[in-house]
């Protein structure tokens, strides 16, 4: 944490050593969560860059290096979303919200290997970004809704489809390993 | 089962290629560069757009100058000899003397223009005949119309001379004190406004007044005489 610091304060100085030591800190991290959403490494790495230019241009707008973390991973995050939206068209058909009173009766179940990787690779876009923005960075759904432009009732229904797709995924790899066995 | 999801994707890591650090650097290298041009630029254009609107300015107002100073100039000359023949402070000191000088000949002017008026309408048939008495009548009636002009501004003081029965206006009276006339006030206020625009001439800023210490004065009328300079 102290390295985190001073290389906080070496980046403010427009430091090259300490911009260097910042990205080397956080670029691992950041290429995985961009790579979440987009679900492409070569496009990953560079909305990551992108995304370290942005923060080492900005960085007087981060006033504590404790907070700086948190403020580079929204930058990933949001300049993800842009890229999708750019890249790819997404359509979210609204659901009526009595639809999406599903509920995962298995979903607290545990002791099972998962490979994200896996996971975010075979999960549509659709479904992935919502589950992302709404586990991961917890955000909530009237957050959600105003980020990706639709109503809150579209974010709520793609959020239980991309559980029950989950849970779906899980079953199915379950039975595949009990049937090899 | 959300738990272990999250933990699992705080944990994920991917290493980046080594060659991206490479473009950042790249990238944060170019970005200096163009910080500084940007402002270079702007005060580039700024300053030569501020001298083309300076030097415009200046010759705008000097051509105007230049041009309107003949008049200007032979107007200025014209009030300043008025002024040298007719000083405008004895004009307040000595007001009884001036009234004397002043009046009675731009009254007798007056009165000719009047009285040929009045002979021009009035006399249409015996023209002839009167033509011979005109200097006669001419002569009398100047001198009684003067005074008889003259009178209406005693008139003016003549009420104060009607209450001088009040014991009041009687001490009032013995002090004589001295009124200013509307007119004296007037012309008095035109000198003041000659002398704030010709003040307000010369201190102008940004305007070169090239004809001042050579005015060029082709003719100056005094007392209805015309003296013309040589340009030589």
């Amino acid at each position: 944490m102290k390295h985190l610091e001073k290389n906080f304060q070496q980046a403010k100085k427009h430091d090259r050593k300490g911009q260097q030591a910042l990205y080397e800190m956080f670029s691992a991290k950041m290429l995985a969560i961009a790579n979440s959403y987009v679900n492409n490494i070569h496009d990953a790495e560079d909305i990551v860059m992108n995304s370290f230019f942005i923060c080492f241009s900005k960085i007087e707008e981060c006033r504590e290096w404790k907070s700086f973390p948190f403020w580079l991973r929204k930058i990933v995050v949001n300049n993800s979303i842009n890229f999708i939206r750019k890249r790819k068209n997404i359509l979210y058909s609204d659901v009526e919200i009595t639809e999406i009173e599903y509920q995962v009766d298995d979903w607290n179940e545990e002791g099972q290997d998962i490979n994200l990787d896996e996971i975010f690779s075979k999960m549509p876009d659709g479904y992935r970004i919502i589950f992302n923005l709404y586990v991961f960075e917890e955000r909530k759904h009237h957050e959600i809704a105003e980020i990706l432009n639709i109503s809150e009732g579209t974010s709520k229904s793609q959020l239980s489809k991309s559980k029950k797709w989950i849970t779906d995924f899980l079953k199915q790899k379950k039975d595949e390993k009990q049937y090899a066995k | 089962m959300l738990n272990k999801l999250k933990s699992d994707y705080e944990e994920l890591e991917i290493k980046p290629s080594s060659h991206l650090w490479s473009r950042l650097d790249n990238m944060l290298d170019k970005k200096p560069e163009k910080d500084l041009n940007k402002p270079f630029e702007w005060w580039k254009y700024a300053a030569v757009l501020f001298l083309f609107v300076s030097i415009g300015a200046v010759f705008y107002f000097n051509t105007g100058k230049r041009s309107f100073n003949y008049k200007e100039t032979d107007y200025m000359v014209k009030k300043g000899l008025e002024n040298t023949v007719n000083p405008i402070n004895p004009e307040f000191q000595n007001q009884g003397n001036y009234k004397e000088l002043q009046v009675i000949p731009v009254k007798s002017t007056d009165v000719h223009v009047a009285v040929k008026d009045e002979k021009k309408d009035t006399n249409s048939i015996l023209n002839i005949k009167k033509e011979e008495k005109v200097p006669e009548t001419g002569i009398s009636k100047v001198e009684i119309q003067p005074f008889a002009l003259s009178k209406p501004e005693k008139i003016d003081i003549a009420p104060a001379k009607i209450d001088s029965h009040t014991p009041v206006i009687v001490q009032n009276k013995t002090t004589k004190p001295v009124y200013i006339n509307s007119n004296e006030l007037l012309l008095g206020r035109e000198f003041d406004k000659t002398r704030e625009s010709s003040q307000k001439n010369d201190i102008k800023f940004g305007i070169f007044n090239f004809e001042k210490p050579k005015p060029k004065v082709e003719n100056v009328t005094v007392l209805g005489v015309t003296v013309y300079v040589d340009p030589k």
